[in-house]
């Protein structure tokens, strides 16, 4: 585990924005969700040190953030959600800068500056002025600057923000890259539920300052043995006609994708036989699993409730 | 055609310490500033009127030259109080030409940029920051004033004959007005250092932060003297940036001073406006995104 919260508090003034926060953050790259003003940018902050909390502990690479938050952040690489740069100072220029910052030696810092840029894929234009590159490229830079210094810790916010499909395909690999190749840990913020499930291994989603949901992707994305999905070949009227006969719930859409679940009288075997019975051909057969969008959806139902209950 | 797997790896070099990382905050920051040709033309501007000085010394202590400008016997020998006085007076001008020009861009165009959010996301405190950018300001003014104050000191010693009052009264005289001399230089650079800062840390907006620049300066000077007329409390034209430092001035290299300052009501404002400066700056030194709650 790279990340530890004990009932972690953090406060603005007199509004509260985590309350009582308790978990382990573990796994390779973990994706944090929530909903807007769910409290993940304020956990951010409160893991780089910048805030700090109220109430409980938060260690990040066995360091307290109230205790030494500039040694958590010699080993964390954060990139923010926002445009971020040095205005006048060349990719290239601004990354030795911060790699300097984080204490490495001159020469050091601009064999990684050129290496960091490399690896996100930024040629010539490395010598340009930041504010003068697409957003694209100013996307890849703060990715680069994040990375300069070698952090064990790598938080991402919101990495794909004002990208186009094609760069943010490239930008996704690239934080796949990180997690996978290096021994680095990543923390990926996003509202995007695909994005968050092609790097991620774990999620944790926060609602109202809360924990909703903590734990790895594959183990909460249940499979409900009772309910399929299906596709078929051939009369679709007749088939879901004998499916009503039957009296199961059914729902289809108008590409023949079929959603069918059964009760407890029946099991898989009476799909085959309806099959048959309406003559048509079984192409796609598969238990229903939850997607991270249903899992997501859930959470956040499940703390909805438990904090209604609380409220009574 | 040779493939070159491009991936990503941990550093695995020395560190510096953090006195030495300390460094490359006034560094990157003066590179900045250096890059604005307004800047460097006053930084040049600054260096002319030692020009002059020196020509100005070389003559009134060379009678062939005297002679040959038609100057014959004169006394063209001006006490070297009253030298550094005019020559710091013209100095401070120019600085406050220098600060206009590159004070903007210190923290603004940060701002503006959400740069403070990597930044601090480094082993970097908001106190080493701080004293970063103090350092790269006060490196700028120290160029115009303390460091041309003392190359106006050496030029006095090389120009100056032996039996010349200048060397007579060397330990009596003018040693104590060339400490006296830097004495009021480090209050104009402390002052039209701290002045750009917080002006650049108020707004994210380079072209406002040169109109608060100007409003600290001259807006000061102004209430503190409509306050000192209509109270009929002569002290408070302390409170003004341009009367201080022009009283402390002349108080320090005349032994006198302009108008009715004391050296305490001088002391106490000089002190007050570099705590309220430095720690008006300070504390908008934060991540913009943590600003903005």
């Amino acid at each position: 585990m790279f990340v530890e919260l004990e009932n972690l508090t953090v406060r603005y003034g007199r509004r509260t924005v985590l309350e009582g926060m308790t978990a382990t953050l573990a796994g390779k790259c973990i994706g944090l969700l929530g909903p807007n003003g769910a409290g993940k940018s304020t956990l951010i902050r409160t893991l780089l040190g910048f805030v700090k909390p109220a109430a409980g502990r938060a260690r990040v690479l066995g360091i307290d953030v109230s205790q030494d938050p500039l040694a958590i952040r010699q080993q964390v690489g954060y990139m923010p959600e926002h445009e971020s740069y040095i205005h006048g100072l060349s990719a290239v220029r601004q990354l030795r800068y911060v790699g300097e910052l984080s204490g490495l030696p001159h020469r050091a810092a601009m064999e990684r500056a050129h290496e960091m840029l490399n690896f996100v894929g930024l040629g010539e234009e490395r010598y340009r002025p930041v504010e003068t590159l697409s957003l694209g490229n100013q996307q890849r830079v703060k990715l680069a600057q994040s990375l300069v210094h070698g952090p064990r810790l790598l938080i991402l916010d919101e990495p794909t923000n004002a990208l186009d499909p094609e760069g943010r395909q490239e930008m996704l690999h690239l934080v796949r890259d990180v997690g996978r190749i290096s021994g680095s840990h990543v923390i990926m913020c996003s509202h995007i539920l695909n994005d968050i499930e092609f790097c991620c291994d774990s999620v944790c989603v926060i609602n109202k300052g809360r924990v909703a949901l903590n734990g790895v992707i594959a183990e909460l994305k249940k499979e409900d043995r009772r309910t399929y999905d299906l596709r078929i070949e051939g009369d679709s009227e007749r088939f879901l006609g004998a499916v009503a006969a039957r009296g199961w719930v059914c729902s289809g859409n108008d590409r023949g994708d079929i959603r069918v679940q059964l009760p407890d009288r029946d099991d898989a075997r009476s799909i085959f036989a309806v099959a048959r019975e309406a003559d048509v051909q079984l192409r796609h057969f598969h238990y229903k699993q939850d997607t991270l969008e249903d899992i997501f959806m859930n959470a956040l139902e499940e703390s909805r409730g438990s904090a209604a209950n609380a409220g009574t | 055609m040779p493939v070159r797997e491009i991936r990503y790896e941990l550093y695995a070099g020395e560190l510096e310490p953090r006195w030495v990382r300390f460094f490359a905050i006034p560094r990157f920051s003066l590179q900045a500033v250096w890059s604005k040709w307004l800047t460097t033309a006053l930084l040049g501007f600054g260096s002319l009127q030692l020009v002059l000085y020196t020509g100005y010394l070389y003559v009134v202590n060379t009678p062939v030259l005297k002679d040959l400008l038609g100057l014959g016997n004169a006394n063209l020998v001006l006490g070297t109080d009253r030298l550094f006085q005019s020559f710091l007076f013209v100095q401070s001008f120019i600085a406050l030409g220098v600060i206009l020009g590159a004070g903007p861009k210190l923290l603004s165009p940060e701002l503006r940029h959400h740069a403070l959010s990597i930044i601090f996301s480094r082993p970097i405190s908001r106190a080493t920051y701080f004293a970063g950018k103090v350092v790269a300001i006060g490196s700028l003014m120290t160029l115009l004033t303390l460091v041309q104050t003392t190359l106006l000191f050496v030029v006095m010693i090389a120009v100056n004959p032996p039996g010349s009052a200048f060397r007579a009264e060397f330990f009596s005289a003018s040693v104590p007005a060339y400490l006296s001399a830097m004495v009021y230089a480090a209050m104009v650079t402390a002052l039209y250092g701290l002045v750009p800062l917080a002006a650049s840390a108020a707004t994210a907006n380079a072209q406002r932060a040169a109109g608060i620049i100007v409003a600290i300066i001259f807006g000061s000077s102004a209430a503190g003297r409509i306050l000192a007329e209509t109270l009929d409390i002569p002290t408070l034209e302390a409170l003004g940036i341009v009367p201080l430092l022009r009283n402390a001035g002349t108080a320090l290299l005349r032994g006198t001073s302009e108008s009715d300052l004391s050296p305490a009501a001088m002391a106490l404002s000089f002190f007050a406006w570099c705590g309220a400066l430095g720690w008006f700056t300070y504390r908008r030194l934060r991540p913009v995104d943590i600003f903005e709650e």
